[in-house]
């Protein structure tokens, strides 16, 4: 017989506690494989998800010319060798980035005055394979594709000739002549193949500003770009694969991208990518979930270590007769040491594996649940490593649990009273109390460090030690009250309690796992709120779709055609200030209410101040014809001949007028002569309708003599009301000629009297908008004085623009904490009376759509025109967010606090199951003795209905107080944002800590009746020797 | 170990198998087991000035049928020896230190059990009978006095020897055979881990598991059950056979035959008996009077003391190192503890007790017939 026969006839003689140990310690091993594995797939997913969501167009590799005519003195061949010959040198960047696609293009015009176009004359490699031609795909010189908008409006077809001439900078009468060959549609303008080029807008104005842009025209070689003239760019662009930066090479990937620019040849190739800047990022949430997952992990692993060293503790006091044999038998100390460990040391060994291949398998089956797609959870050193100092703590755990029974002596053994090393628990409770203080102390100043995230496990010990002394307290007082009045149940519980040492111990784990469980679930419901509530405030409507729109009138009949509804035209800017930025956001109110989504405010009622009433604009289709009685208008006297007479300089009546997008221009309506005339001209292009911004006069060009006129304005032809009768409707514009005096009065008609010498139209505008633009402030009020209630700034110009404050908000959607909202019309009415919009170029184009929004609303925007640049919606925001660092580790929180109940509700089983044959024999005993069955039983009830409900309301206590203290702190949403910070309050009676909390008891509940049900088996007979 | 003890042969020189028993008688009065019988035990100085006493003749106790393993002759191939170990206790004291207090468990017992003598250690609950087993296997040490088990000073002795000492010299039974196995081993397996604290090259001395387990009946089949598998008397003697795996020459069993009826108990003693023919020094502690009267000597242990000594436990007072003297029960009925009473040693040997307050003579007239004088039998 061999020392492995009575290993292993002992497990299967002990199988069930065989079986814990074996459990337990691939718990422990599973708990410590989790951190590296959880780890890096966590840090793997974030990698990806940052790598996917943030734009092609950023990721990828660009190497431009930086000066055109570098780029003019080399063919686009030669560069791109060059470029591969130093990417040769990268090999983590050559394989990252995909095949080169390289780029020529320049600026040229086409047609003559009004009619002129404005376009990018390109050529890209392959492009037809990315285009939905109709044609021929231009393979030979002077052919080229232009796009099928671009051929719609301006009446162009395959077969024609177009001549273009250099445009931009560059103006020279060299032309050249291109025949069309076909026109296109962009399969996906979004595809990362089209890198950061600007191909595909159209409508507004050209680069000098007289022309109109059209989408790119395309060539099919590269010469015809280099021929037409002009400053050249020449780009070569790499998409990048995010699938081919790792974990194990994104570092080199970095440092390479910092070094290529020097590795290019000089010539004035520049490198640009935010790569770099997108890995910050990246790398600032993997640094988080670095940081979290061990300290998650690691109070997991210890309290597997924890109820391990118990549970051998127990079976090393329950194999205590075994060891008191060997020693009696003269075994030496290291064989009965070996005799008493080998079968938990065997099973803690065989754990190993065991619990590298359930840790892994775990992370495996997280990963596809939750993390990234195409996550991969590797079997790395590092996890190896970890699992085997799990291992290693496993068997320091179990030999000294084993060692206190080793060193007993053979008396002892055999009489089983275990020692009491109270000094030493003594000890340990108060080192865990001042660590608890001092990781408490941390947290107040940085919430973020290891130690301050390791309070809330602190906390949840000390909270269990005092749950364990509160329990025996407690049942040294049952005792003497059960005594006194003599009921036996009572004293039978009580007794159980104070004289128990693992009831301590069990008080402990068990505190310890539900202050774990509940400060995980709590954190869980909270972080969820709070990433809702991110969710809501980055996205601002269920889907929003940011587009290329050429203004906000463009963007506003855009969306009008494709979802009138339920959608809403929002136009976004941002405006320096005091150091900081403030965002603007320009609304439809009309649909603010139904498409926004703002929680905690009166939508409606903001919407009712922000458009406070409705001012009907004045809208001009190619004629603007005024009823007018002029009088007081200076003419001269026919009859008059004196040749020193004063000259009188005739004036005339203009009006100004804009078109959607464009500065406003003065259209003369005619000379004014005393009496009553319609006067009126054409406005060229406003065949879709333009707006009258003001009426007045202008002098003759050159004069300087005073002009005078009192003017009525009774009517202006096809305009039913045009706010002649509304005071201030119509007022002065200073701004064209301050020296001038003006009176304007409101009535039936509009009524002029006009004094000016100041050489610029006098002109009285129209004001289509509230003086002050009514505006929702979120932060501190943009003026000096903060208590403002108006201020000005600018907003989608670059003049200042008044407001009015109609209300102060926390937040607004979309645009965070420091911002304004506003409304679009009001403010595009305002700004356009000074200027275009389609100049604005720091405007962005947004479209919210409410869930209500047709599915289809990304296809119906580019069918009305607009290219739709990036579509988000709340169901992907939410995913995102769910894939940071802060909810992955609460993930993995909320499963260690899980197992961890689950480890106390074992431990509970356990110290009954491996003290059963004892305590059987205790209740046969007293059964023998003639107390009755259900005395024993209610006397177990009351005993374990101590034992778990005092921790249990302890450990229920601590987790929400630990949650209560620590994550008003904690940004739980991602660690970049500071507004992601948990609220206590948010913490509600519905989520995962109800359901926690309810499956605790269920859980504990369940065990109880286990343990019931295993003394139900304490008769009499069992006290006949031999029987088991 | 004292050198004049016969050489040791080994317990088997060609083991036989299980078969080879046969009918043959397991006790037979081989040649080296009846050699035993002219070894004399070491007996208490006092007593070996005396001549050798008769045994008091007593109720002869009912003779269960025994066994066929019990009624066949011992196998005519048996000669492995073993060496007795003798065991002298000087002054022996035990002193238990609880919490608060101390309690004297032996106070000073003066026992010399010689090599191959087989002894019962008698007496009421608590009178020290188990600390004094305890100490001569070594579990405990001695608060003073002398201790000696095979020429071993375990007064003296460190952890090291006296694990030692376990492992090559003394067999212990606890009470209770259960206490003494492993469940979930075999009968032949619970040997052979009994077997396991003999160093290496020790073993091959050690007498064959089967060939023990057939000198306590459980041979073949019941060999390879475990211990629930057996009968309470099977297991007590599978316990016995663990208690002599290591081959010590001396067995000390505590209340070995307690939980067994009277024919297991005889099964038990005959083992006991054929260990102790095999050369092994037997201490057994027992309630049982029947069970003392089986083996050679009787030591009754009374208040920590050896009380009184003789075949069946009370046929002599023995005299402490120190003069003191344990008074049988029915003389403490009449003198109460705290009595004074007068020590004389009479002219013709015996020795003469007087409560004060009596006149010599009249004393001696008045208690003399009703105790006669107390002295040494002559």
């Amino acid at each position: 017989m061999t020392a492995w026969t009575v290993t292993l006839r002992g497990i299967r003689y002990r199988w069930g506690r065989s079986l814990a140990v074996l459990l337990l310690a691939t718990i422990a091993v599973t708990a410590a494989v989790l951190a590296p594995a959880y780890s890096r797939a966590a840090s793997e997913s974030i990698l990806l998800d940052g790598l996917r969501t943030a734009p092609a167009a950023s990721t990828g590799l660009s190497i431009a010319a930086a000066s055109p005519a570098s780029a003019a003195s080399a063919p686009t061949a030669n560069t791109k060798l060059e470029i591969s010959n130093a990417l040769m040198k990268h090999p983590v960047l050559r394989d990252a980035f995909g095949a080169a696609v390289s780029s020529v293009e320049t600026e040229v015009l086409t047609g003559e005055g009004a009619d002129a176009l404005s376009a990018r004359l390109a050529y890209r490699d392959s492009a037809c394979e990315h285009l939905a031609v109709t044609g021929t795909c231009p393979k030979a010189e002077s052919q080229v594709l232009v796009s099928d908008r671009t051929a719609k409006e301006h009446n162009l077809a395959a077969g024609q000739q177009i001549v273009v001439r250099p445009g931009g900078s560059a103006r020279t009468a060299k032309t050249r002549t291109l025949t069309i060959t076909g026109t296109y549609t962009a399969k996906d303008p979004a595809e990362s193949y089209w890198g950061r080029t600007a191909y595909f807008s159209a409508g507004y104005a050209g680069p000098d500003g007289a022309s109109t842009r059209i989408d790119a025209v395309f060539a099919g070689v590269e010469e015809d770009v280099r021929a037409a003239g002009g400053d050249l760019r020449l780009r070569v662009e790499q998409p990048l694969d995010p699938a081919k930066l790792t974990l194990a090479n994104v570092g080199q990937a970095r440092a390479s991208l910092k070094q290529l620019a020097k590795d290019l040849p000089p010539g004035g190739l520049q490198v640009s990518s935010a790569l770099t800047g997108v890995l910050d990022d990246i790398v600032v949430e993997q640094d988080a979930i670095g940081r979290s997952v061990p300290v998650i992990a690691i109070p997991l692993v210890l309290l597997s270590l924890f109820v391990l060293f118990l549970l051998v503790a127990s079976v090393s006091e329950e194999r205590s007769p075994e060891l008191a044999l060997a020693k009696l038998r003269g075994y030496p100390l290291a064989s009965a040491g070996r005799f008493g460990l080998a079968e938990t040391m065997l099973l803690i060994v065989l754990a190993a594996p065991l619990g590298l291949l359930t840790g892994v398998t775990g992370v495996r089956v997280a990963a596809g649940a939750l993390l990234a797609d195409g996550t991969q959870v590797e079997l790395t050193g590092a996890v190896l490593l970890t699992a085997g100092a799990a291992v290693l703590g496993a068997l320091l755990a179990a030999a000294g649990a084993g060692w206190r029974s080793l060193g007993r002596p053979v008396l002892a053994l055999l009489r089983r009273v275990p020692d009491r090393a109270q000094w030493r628990a003594t000890a340990l409770e108060v080192a865990a109390a001042v660590l608890a203080a001092a990781a408490l102390f941390q947290a107040f100043g940085d919430r973020s460090s290891p130690l301050a995230l390791l309070a809330a496990p602190l906390l949840a010990l000390v909270a269990g030690m005092l749950a364990a002394r509160a329990l025996a307290g407690y049942a040294r007082g049952s005792l003497r009250r059960a005594a006194r009045k003599g009921r036996l149940a009572g004293l039978l519980s009580a007794a159980q309690l104070a004289r128990r040492p693992a009831g301590h111990r069990i008080a402990i784990v068990l505190t310890v796992a539900v202050a774990l469980l509940t400060f995980a679930a709590s954190a869980w419901d909270i972080a969820a709120v709070a990433r809702e509530d991110r969710a809501r405030g980055t996205m601002g409507a269920n889907r929003v779709y940011t587009v290329d729109a050429a203004h906000p009138d463009a963007l506003a009949a855009i969306v009008a055609q494709a979802d009138p509804q339920h959608s809403m035209a929002v136009v976004r800017g941002r405006t320096h200030y005091a150091g900081g930025f403030v965002e603007l956001l320009g609304v439809d109110s009309g649909k603010l209410a139904a498409v926004a989504d703002w929680e905690g405010q009166d939508k409606a009622a903001l919407a009712a101040k922000l458009h406070p009433e409705k001012i009907p604009q004045l809208l001009l289709t190619e004629r603007v014809d005024v009823d007018v009685t002029a009088a007081g208008i200076r003419e001269k006297d026919p009859k008059d001949k004196d040749r020193n007479a004063p000259v009188i300089s005739p004036i005339r009546l203009v009006a100004l007028v804009s078109s959607p997008g464009e500065p406003p221009r003065t259209i003369t309506l005619g000379q004014l002569a005393n009496g009553t005339k319609t006067y009126g001209a054409a406005v060229p292009g406003c065949a879709s309708g333009c707006r009258l911004l003001a009426l007045g006069v202008s002098r003759t060009p050159g004069t300087t003599d005073q002009i005078t006129a009192d003017l009525t304005i009774t009517a202006i032809k096809g305009i039913d009301n045009p706010g002649f009768a509304t005071e201030g409707r119509w007022r002065k514009l200073t701004a064209r000629a301050p020296q001038a005096e003006m009176t304007v009065r409101a009535g039936q008609a509009l009524t002029l009297t006009i004094r000016s010498s100041d050489p610029g139209d006098v002109l009285a505008e129209y004001v289509p908008a509230p003086d002050a633009l009514p505006v929702v402030v979120a932060g501190a009020t943009p003026a000096a004085d903060a208590s403002a209630k108006a201020f000005s700034l600018p907003a989608l110009t670059e003049q200042p623009q008044p407001f009015t404050i109609a209300g102060k908000a926390d937040g607004l959607p979309r645009a965070g904490a420091r911002g304004l909202l506003f409304d679009l019309e009001y403010a595009a009415r305002s700004a356009e009376r000074t200027g275009s919009l389609a100049d604005a170029d720091q405007l962005r184009y947004e479209v919210w759509a409410s869930e209500k929004a047709p599915e289809d609303l990304d296809k119906r925007l580019t069918a009305a025109g607009a290219r739709v640049l990036e579509a988000e919606s709340f169901d992907t925001t939410m995913a995102r967010l769910d894939r940071l660092a802060p909810a992955l580790a609460l993930r993995l929180y909320m499963l260690a606090g899980a197992a961890a109940v689950l480890l106390a509700a074992g431990a509970v089983l356990l110290s009954a199951y491996v003290g059963a044959t004892a305590r059987l024999n205790e209740l046969a005993a007293l059964r023998l003795a003639g107390v009755p069955g259900k005395v024993l039983r209610r006397g177990v009830v009351r005993e374990y209905r101590s034992l778990l409900g005092v921790p249990l309301l302890i450990g229920v206590l601590a987790g929400l107080g630990g949650a209560a203290v620590m994550l008003p702190g904690l940004q739980l949403v991602s660690v970049k944002d500071p507004a992601g910070l948990g609220r206590f309050s948010d913490l509600a009676v519905t989520g995962w800590l109800p359901v926690s909390v309810a499956a605790i008891i269920i859980g504990l509940a369940a065990a109880v009746l286990l343990v019931l049900r295993m003394l139900g088996k304490a008769t009499p007979e069992r006290l006949r020797e031999g029987v088991r | 170990m004292s050198s004049e003890a016969p050489e040791f042969k080994g317990w088997l020189t060609s083991p036989p198998e299980p078969e080879a028993f046969g009918d043959a008688p397991v006790f037979a009065e081989d040649p080296v087991f009846t050699a035993r019988a002219t070894a004399e035990p070491r007996r208490p100085q006092l007593l070996e000035s005396l001549p050798e006493l008769e045994p008091v003749p007593g109720p002869a106790p009912a003779q269960p049928a025994l066994p066929d393993w019990a009624r066949r002759p011992e196998p005519p191939l048996v000669d492995r020896r073993v060496e007795g170990a003798p065991v002298t206790c000087r002054g022996l004291v035990y002193i238990y230190r609880l919490e608060g207090y101390d309690v004297v468990a032996l106070s000073g017992v003066d026992l010399d059990i010689a090599a191959g003598e087989s002894v019962a250690l008698v007496g009421p609950s608590g009178s020290g009978k188990s600390t004094l087993l305890s100490l001569l296997a070594g579990l405990i040490s001695p608060s003073a006095g002398r201790l000696e088990v095979g020429g071993c000073d375990l007064a003296k002795a460190g952890e090291a020897e006296l694990q030692r000492l376990r492992s090559r010299d003394v067999g212990v039974i606890l009470q209770g055979a259960a206490r003494n196995l492993l469940p979930y081993l075999s009968a032949e397996q619970n040997v052979h881990f009994a077997q396991g604290g003999v160093p290496r090259g020790e073993r091959s001395r050690l007498p064959q598991a089967r060939e023990l387990l057939s000198l306590v009946g459980l041979s073949g089949r019941k060999a390879r059950l475990r211990p629930t598998e057996l009968t309470p008397g099977e297991r007590q003697r599978l316990a016995l056979a663990v208690g002599v795996a290591n081959g010590a020459g001396l067995l000390l069993a505590d209340e070995p035959t307690s939980q067994l009826d009277a024919r297991s108990r005889d099964e038990m003693l005959r083992a006991l008996d054929a260990v102790n023919r095999a050369g092994t020094t037997v201490v057994v502690v027992t309630h049982d009077a029947e069970v003392g009267a089986r083996m050679g000597r009787t030591v009754t242990i009374r208040d920590g003391r050896v009380g009184a000594e003789g075949l069946r436990g009370e046929d002599f007072a023995v005299i402490g190192r120190d003069g003191s003297l344990h008074l049988p029960p029915e003389v403490l009925d009449v003198y109460a503890p705290g009595t004074l009473v007068r020590v004389e040693l009479q002219p013709d040997g015996t020795v003469r007790l007087s409560p004060s307050g009596t006149t010599e003579s009249a004393g001696a007239a008045k208690q003399g017939g009703r105790f006669g004088s107390v002295g040494t039998d002559s």
